[in-house]
């Protein structure tokens, strides 16, 4: 007995769901709803797989305000007079402003067609209901609104079927357009890339690059270099200083006796070795050396800054001229 | 003594060097830290396996230097006494007393090599210790000088039992440690092998000239170089944040492998070490004929000055060896200079 009553009390309410259903909405009455629809540019010449768009703008007064569950749903299959219409909704992008006075429903719908014919036939893009109610209505009454559809032509193929299209080269018809829009976006970005490509070539070969490694350490270094003048001082902060890029590229103290790791990280310094041994020489003699000889600070500040431009050239992988690398200053 | 004269002595050095370099192979390095601490008078710890020459390297140094050479193996039954007398029964069977190794070639003494050092009793250090500090000896109611001798001791590293490790304020008494290894290279090693020469160490040491250099007149020379050669302000503060360093290498942003660096060092170098560092750099600026020291010469002789002074966490005192290697090579590359 208990069976049966659940039974019938599940069969009432999917009697009921489904009532509420297919119930009719009463429409809306004029001036509650205005539109605006931006219509696809052609009317004719739609055939199977084609997409096409419609530009909804729907303005609602208040105090009636949307139903948002009224809004269409991609991907139901329409019907015409028992039919399948064969043009079905593919995507639905919707946006909705509201203001003091009304709020303004922006709706933008992708059709795609699903049908063909051997001769042209009339379709359309079906028509859209929505459903507004007046939330202060006690009776919360809900109605609808019609969004119009809109007539297009499937248009055939080809005439009466499949035939060899080379055979139906009919000088009425018009000219087969490809859409060039893709491919020459395509050929814009590939013609960046290989000019950008090419630039990056003719930089890493060239002997005069200067773009990347602006920022390098040495290239840092022999700016500082170039702006000091001719000072005890400013011989031994400029000493200072390229030990401490050295020491920078090695992650460790460079002394005269690894410079094997300095090789190690960057082999382009191998070129300037003759350099790097004049420049222990010159660090021994400013730092390190008590006898009272005397030090050319203008010589040797001359050659530091010849010297800190080989290093940023071989921080840059450079290859440094041999005929420019000058050495004897502590002889 | 003139600048000339330390120009003479240093042609002199390099020349025991070549020498020394006739009879022993493949060691140029430890014959240059040996020689840089005969002309800085401080004693030496040798460290290496059994066999690799220890005993011939001296030998042939003090062939070159000329004084006495005595010797004495470290035994756990050896006692102070040993090293200072020893007595016995004579022809007429009465008893009689002699020089022990320590005085018996009394105060020409120049080189004394103390093998397994850590073989002899605690007590054996300690007077051992004495001597090489202070350089004299009261025995027989009677002081005894020995101011030319240096003291080279070799430790067995390898077998621990029965042994007596020598304790961090015995081992700051050493200027250096210096490692004997076997040569590296395969011609070396045939060489050791197969030619014939190198099987009668007493026979080779004959090809070092004798008495190449005066030994008494070593602590004068010494002298003379500590004052000749200089520091400048840069290399001093070089070698202070060097010894900062061995205090706290962690602050200076050096890591090892596996090492908490904060409980690695118990305790780092003494005044007395980096003094005695200093002290070898000076000699190896004056033996590459340079009249200032550089951070070059510190580092011909960091690690051998001061790894065997560092006082380690006992948790890592077993791997001390390669974390002491590690370590100093760690300090020489964080401290910039200048």
């Amino acid at each position: 007995m208990l069976k049966c009553l659940i039974f019938l009390w599940v069969l009432l309410l999917s009697i009921s769901c489904f009532a509420l259903d297919v119930q009719e909405w009463p429409d809306i009455q004029d001036g509650i709803i205005s539109i605006k629809i931006k219509e696809p540019l052609h009317r004719v010449g739609y055939t199977v797989g084609d997409k096409s768009e419609r530009h909804v703008e729907i303005t609602i007064k208040k105090p009636y305000v949307l139903i948002k569950e009224s809004l269409p749903i991609p991907g139901y299959e329409r019907k015409y007079r028992g039919q399948d219409l064969g043009i079905v909704l593919d995507a639905m992008k919707h946006e909705l402003k509201e203001n003091k006075t009304s709020s303004a429903l922006i709706m933008d719908l992708t059709y795609q067609i699903f049908t063909n014919n051997v001769v042209a036939k009339p379709a359309f893009l079906p028509a859209e209901y929505i459903r507004v109610l007046n939330p202060n209505d006690p009776q919360k009454k809900v109605f609808k609104y019609r969004i119009p559809e809109y007539q297009i032509v499937i248009s055939p193929l080809s005439i009466f079927g499949a035939i060899k299209i080379e055979q139906d080269m009919s000088p009425l018809r018009g000219v087969f357009f490809i859409d060039e829009k893709n491919p020459m976006k395509t050929l814009k970005i590939s013609g960046i890339i290989a000019l950008l490509s090419l630039f990056g070539l003719v930089y890493i070969y060239s002997q005069y690059a200067w773009l990347l490694g602006v920022r390098g350490i040495f290239a840092r270094t022999h700016r500082s270099i170039n702006k000091m003048k001719a000072t005890p001082a400013s011989t031994e902060k400029a000493i200072t200083d390229m030990h401490h890029a050295f020491d920078l590229v090695i992650g460790k103290t460079l002394f005269s006796d690894n410079r094997h790791d300095l090789f190690a990280k960057n082999p382009s310094f191998k070129n300037i070795d003759i350099e790097l041994d004049e420049f222990f020489k010159l660090s021994t003699l400013v730092f390190f050396n008590t006898s009272n000889k005397q030090c050319d600070h203008s010589e040797i500040l001359k050659w530091l800054k010849v010297f800190s431009r080989h290093c940023r050239d071989c921080e840059r992988k450079l290859i440094v001229d041999k005929k420019s690398l000058v050495s004897g200053l502590t002889k | 003594m003139s600048d000339q004269n330390l120009a003479d002595w240093r042609k002199l050095a390099v020349k025991l060097e070549a020498e020394i370099s006739k009879v022993i192979v493949g060691q140029e390095s430890p014959i240059r830290l040996i020689t840089t601490s005969i002309f800085a008078r401080g004693h030496v710890l040798l460290e290496g396996d059994v066999g690799v020459g220890k005993t011939t390297l001296l030998k042939a140094f003090t062939r070159a230097i000329g004084g006495g050479y005595q010797r004495i193996e470290g035994t756990i039954d050896l006692m102070p006494n040993d090293l200072i007398y020893h007595t016995y029964l004579g022809e007429n069977g009465k008893p009689h007393v002699s020089p022990g190794p320590i005085l018996i070639a009394g105060g020409d003494l120049s080189i004394f090599f103390f093998n397994e050092i850590n073989r002899a009793r605690p007590q054996v250090h300690s007077l051992l210790l004495r001597i090489m500090a202070e350089k004299t000896l009261s025995a027989f109611n009677k002081e005894h000088y020995l101011p030319h001798m240096v003291v080279f001791a070799d430790r067995n590293q390898v077998e621990r039992e029965e042994t007596f490790e020598i304790p961090s304020a015995a081992r700051d008494r050493f200027m250096m440690e210096i490692p004997i290894l076997i040569p590296k290279a395969d011609q070396m090693m045939k060489d050791l092998v197969f030619e014939t020469k190198f099987h009668n160490a007493d026979k080779l040491i004959e090809d070092v000239k004798s008495n190449l250099i005066k030994f008494n007149k070593l602590n004068e020379l010494s002298e003379k170089i500590q004052e000749n050669i200089k520091a400048s302000d840069a290399l001093k503060n070089y070698a202070l944040r060097l010894w900062r360093a061995t205090k706290n290498p962690g602050d200076y942003g050096i890591k090892l492998s596996d090492i908490d660096m904060n409980r690695l060092i118990i305790s780092g170098a003494s005044p007395r070490g980096m003094s005695m560092t200093m002290k070898a750099a000076r000699v190896n600026a004056w033996l590459n004929d340079r009249t200032s020291v550089t951070p070059a010469d510190i580092h011909a002789v960091f690690h051998e000055t001061i790894a065997h002074r560092l006082v380690f966490n006992p948790v890592y005192e077993m791997r001390r060896t390669i974390i002491a290697r590690d370590l100093t090579n760690g300090i020489l590359q964080a401290i910039n200079a200048p």
